[in-house]
C-alpha cells in the first residue's frame, strides 16, 4: 500500500486516541472508585444496581420497623408482667381474707387496698408514649380505659396492627386492652364484690378465677414473646441479607483499584512507545536529503 | 528539427513543460496536510510529428488528479452513519446523566422514600411526624417525576435547535455544491487545475454533507452531481439548489423540502440522528415516565380512598388525579404530578371504621412497591430499572456502531489517501526528475547557442 504523510498521521492519531480514552476511563475509575462510569458500560448491570439499591433501601426501613416494633412489645411486655405482679399480690393480699377467721373491717380495709392496686393496674392498661396509648386497638389517641364507681370501661377496640419486617412477613404489633385487661379487671371486679359483700364463699369463689386471668396473661407474654424473638432473628437475617446485596451491589459496580492502577500504567508506557515511535519516523523524508 | 530557431523553440517548451512539473509538485507538497486535497500529477503528451517525420517535442500540458470516486462513495456513506450515531450518543449521554443520577436523588431514590415513608407510618399510624414524612416524601417523589420528565424534554428541545441549526448548515452545503457544480461545468475537460480543484472542493462538501444528512448522487454528462435525500428529494440539481426548511407544528420542528414534509424521510447523518433521538428515543422515555406516573397516581389515589384520615374520615385522592387527555395516552401525567393534599391528617392511613391507630390502609400503600402493576408486570421500581436498561443499551448500541463506523472510516480515508493523498518522497524524487530533465533543455538550448555562434562567426560579423 502506497502510504502518504496524511495516512501515517491518521494512525498515528487515531491509535493515541484509542490510547488517551484508554488511559481517561482507567484513571476516572480509579478516582471515582466505580467501574460503571456510564449506563452503556452495562445496561444491565446498570439496572440491577437500581433494583439493589431499592432492595436495599428496603432493607433499612424493615431494620427501623423491626425497632419500632421491637420498642412496642416490649413496653407491652413489661407492662404485662406488671400486670401479672399486681395482680399476682392482689390474689395473695384476697388469699389472707379469704378464711371465715376474717372480719368484716378486715375485708373492707383489704378491699381499699385492692383498689389502689387496681387504680395501679389501670394506669398500665392506660399507659401512653407519646400521646399515644398502646393498650386501645387503633383508638390510639383516647384513653382507653375509664372507670366510674369499680365499673371499668374499655373504649378501644378490637384492632391489631401488623408491621412488615422482612418481604411478605408481617409481625403483630400490639395486644389491644381487650385481650390483655378486660379478664384481670373482671377478676379483680369479683374479687372487690365479695370483699364489699363480705362474703366468704364469693371472694373464694373470686379467687377461684385467677389462675386463670393469670394463666391468660403469660399466653400474651407468651405471644409476645414469641414475637420479639422472631423480630431479632429478623434483624440479625436482615443484616446478613443486607450484607450481601451490599456486596454484589459493590461488585458489579465498583472499579478493582489495583486493576485500574496497572492498565492506567499500561497505557501511560503505550502511550510513551507510540510518541516515540511517531518521532522517529516523522524525522526525515527525502527533502531532508536533497542537497 | 529543421532549424535552429525550431530548436530553440522546441527547447523553449521542454523547459516550460519541467516549470510546470515543478510547479504541480509544489502544489502537492503545499497541500500535503489540505484535507481532500487529490494529488495531482503533470501529465505531457509528445508533440505531433513534423512533416519530415520528426519529433516536434512536448505537446499538450495538462493536469490530472488522482481521485478513486468509488471509495468517495464509501466514505460518504460511512460518514453518514457516524453522523447519525455520534448526535445520538450526545443526546443520550444527556439523558443519562439525568436518570442515573448520585446520591439516591434519581427517580429510584424518590420511590424507595416514598413506599418507606408509609411503612414507616404503619408502625405508629398515628404519629403526626411520620404523617408529615409521608407528605414530604409524596411530594418528593412528585416532584422527582416532574424534574426528570422536564430536563429530558429540555435534551428534546435542544435536539429541535440542533435541528434548525443542522438544516441551515446543510443548506449552506447544498448552496456550495450548486455553485461548485456550474464551475465544474464550465471547466470539464479542461485539464486545468482550477478543474481539478473544484471537483476536490465539491467532494469536500459532498463529505460534510454526508455527515448531515443520508444522501445519494449522481454525475451528468456534464460532470455535475445531481444530490438527492437517500428517500429521493432533491437537494441540488446542476447549479441549482433546494433548501431545507423548518417549521414549527405544535411544539417540535417539521423538516421541509420544496413545501414537503419530509421529516420522517430523513434516516441517517447528523440531522437523521438528531429526529431519531427527538422523535424515537426520547419520546419513548418520555411516554415510559408518563406512564409510571399515571399508573401510579392511579393506584396509590384508589387505595388512599378505600381508608379513613386521622379524623376517621375517608380517603380522598392523595395526588392531584390525572385525566388522560386522550384514551390511551398518559401524555402530561409525569409533567403535571403534585399532591393533592397538604394536611398530614389527610392521609388515610387507616382502614375505613377504624381509630387513627390501626394502619391496616398504610400498610397496603406501602405494598404497593411490590405490585407488579406496571409496563410488562413489573413493580415501580422494576420499572424504572428498565428504563435505565433501555437507555443503557441505547446509548451502547450507539456507541458500538459509532466506534466501529469510525474504524471503517479510518481504513476508507487510509485507501482514499492511499490513492489521492500526496507523499513527500515522492515529491522530492518528482522534483529531482524535473530538475534533471530542466538542466538537460537548457544544456540542449545553450548547444544550439553555440551553434548559431558558429555561423554568425564564419560569417565574419
Amino acid at each position: 500500500m502506497r502510504v502518504t504523510d496524511s495516512i501515517s498521521y491518521r494512525n498515528f492519531l487515531t491509535g493515541l486516541d484509542a490510547l488517551n480514552s484508554q488511559m481517561e476511563t482507567a484513571n476516572q475509575q480509579i478516582s471515582t472508585g466505580k467501574k460503571l462510569l456510564s449506563l452503556k458500560d452495562s445496561p444491565s448491570g446498570s439496572a440491577e444496581v437500581v433494583k439493589l439499591r431499592a432492595q436495599l433501601s428496603g432493607l433499612d426501613q424493615y431494620q427501623s420497623n423491626n425497632d419500632s416494633g421491637t420498642a412496642y412489645l416490649s413496653m407491652t411486655d413489661t407492662a404485662l408482667n406488671s400486670l401479672n405482679n399486681i395482680l399476682t399480690s392482689i390474689f395473695t393480699t384476697g388469699s389472707g381474707v379469704a378464711s371465715d377467721t376474717s372480719t368484716a373491717a378486715i375485708r373492707t380495709s383489704t378491699a381499699a387496698e385492692v383498689r389502689s392496686l387496681r387504680d395501679h393496674v389501670l394506669s398500665l392498661a392506660n399507659t401512653e408514649v407519646g400521646g399515644h396509648y398502646i393498650f386501645a386497638g387503633s383508638q390510639t389517641l383516647s384513653t382507653p380505659f375509664t372507670i366510674a364507681g369499680d365499673t371499668v370501661t374499655y373504649h378501644g377496640d378490637p384492632a391489631v396492627n401488623s408491621i412488615e419486617v422482612a418481604e411478605g412477613v408481617r409481625v403483630n404489633q400490639n395486644v389491644p386492652g381487650s385481650t390483655a385487661f378486660q379478664g384481670a379487671f373482671n377478676t379483680i371486679n369479683a374479687l372487690l364484690t365479695a370483699l364489699d359483700g363480705n362474703d366468704t364463699a364469693a371472694i373464694q369463689a373470686a379467687l377461684g378465677q385467677f389462675s386463670s386471668a393469670l394463666t391468660g396473661i403469660s399466653q400474651i407474654r407468651a405471644q409476645v414473646g414469641s414475637a420479639l424473638g422472631r423480630l431479632a432473628d429478623l434483624k440479625s437475617a436482615l443484616s446478613s441479607e443486607k450484607t450481601s446485596l451490599t456486596a454484589r451491589q459493590s461488585q458489579i459496580e465498583d472499579a478493582n483499584q489495583a486493576e485500574a492502577v496497572t492498565k492506567l500504567t499500561q497505557t501511560q508506557t503505550a502511550i510513551q512507545a507510540s510518541l516515540k515511535a511517531q518521532t522517529v519516523i516523522q524525522q526525515y523524508n527525502l527533502f531532508d536529503f536533497l542537497a | 528539427m529543421t532549424s535552429i530557431t525550431d530548436g530553440l523553440y522546441l527547447a523553449q517548451r521542454a523547459l516550460y513543460a519541467q516549470q510546470f512539473g515543478l510547479e504541480v509538485t509544489q502544489q502537492n507538497v503545499s497541500n500535503v496536510n489540505t484535507p481532500g486535497y487529490s494529488k495531482e500529477r503533470a501529465d505531457f503528451a509528445p508533440g505531433d510529428l513534423t512533416s519530415e517525420g520528426i519529433g516536434s517535442g512536448i505537446g499538450a500540458i495538462s493536469v490530472d488528479s488522482f481521485r478513486n470516486k468509488f471509495i468517495d462513495v464509501r466514505v460518504n456513506q460511512e460518514l453518514q452513519g457516524q453522523g447519525e450515531h455520534d448526535a445520538v450518543l450526545a443526546a443520550l449521554q444527556q439523558v443519562e446523566a439525568v436518570l442515573n443520577g448520585n446520591g439516591g436523588q434519581d427517580l429510584q431514590g424518590a420511590l424507595s422514600d416514598f413506599f418507606n415513608s408509609f411503612s414507616a407510618l404503619s408502625a405508629k399510624p398515628d404519629d403526626l411526624a411520620l404523617r408529615q414524612d409521608v407528605i414530604s416524601k409524596g411530594t418528593a417523589l412528585a416532584e422527582e417525576f416532574n424534574r426528570a420528565y422536564n430536563t429530558i424534554q429540555g435534551v428534546q428541545s435542544a435536539q429541535d435547535g440542533e435541528i434548525a441549526d443542522t438544516a441551515n448548515e446543510i443548506n449552506t452545503l447544498t448552496d456550495g455544491i450548486a455553485q461548485l457544480n456550474a464551475r465544474v461545468g464550465r471547466l470539464q475537460g479542461s485539464g486545468t487545475q482550477d478543474e481539478a480543484l473544484a471537483v476536490d472542493q465539491r467532494q469536500k462538501l459532498l463529505d460534510q454533507l454526508s455527515s448531515l444528512i443520508d444522501i445519494s448522487y449522481f454525475e451528468s454528462e456534464s460532470g455535475q452531481y445531481t444530490v438527492t435525500t437517500k428517500q429521493g428529494a432533491l437537494l441540488v440539481a446542476g447549479n441549482q439548489s433546494q433548501q431545507l426548511q423548518t417549521s414549527s407544528t405544535g411544539s417540535l420542528l417539521r423538516v421541509e423540502v420544496g413545501g414537503a414534509d419530509i421529516t420522517s424521510r430523513i434516516q441517517s447523518g447528523k440531522l437523521g440522528g438528531l429526529l431519531k433521538t427527538r422523535d424515537t428515543l426520547i419520546s419513548g422515555y418520555l411516554q415510559t415516565l408518563d406512564n409510571m406516573a399515571a399508573t401510579l397516581i392511579s393506584r396509590v389515589n384508589a387505595q388512599h380512598a378505600l381508608g379513613d384520615d386521622y379524623g376517621g374520615q375517608p380517603g380522598g385522592s392523595f395526588f392531584v388525579p390525572f385525566t388522560q387527555p386522550a384514551p390511551g395516552s398518559n401524555a402530561g401525567a409525569a409533567r403535571t404530578m403534585a399532591m393533592a393534599i397538604s394536611d398530614p391528617k389527610a392521609i388515610a392511613a387507616a382502614a375505613s371504621g377504624a381509630g387513627p391507630g390501626d394502619n391496616t390502609n398504610a400498610l397496603v400503600l406501602a405494598g404497593i412497591k411490590d405490585e407488579t402493576i406496571f409496563a410488562a408486570g413489573a413493580t415501580a421500581n422494576q420499572a424504572y430499572a428498565n428504563l435505565i436498561d433501555t437507555v443503557g443499551n441505547d446509548e451502547r448500541k450507539a456507541d458500538d456502531l459509532s466506534q466501529t463506523q469510525t474504524q471503517i472510516l479510518t481504513q476508507l480515508q487510509n485507501q482514499r489517501d492511499s490513492f489521492s493523498g500526496v507523499n513527500l518522497d515522492e515529491e522530492a524524487t518528482d522534483i529531482i526528475r524535473y530538475q534533471k530533465a530542466y538542466q538537460a533543455s537548457a544544456r540542449f538550448v545553450q548547444v544550439l547557442n553555440t551553434l548559431s555562434d558558429e555561423i554568425i562567426n564564419i560569417l565574419g560579423y
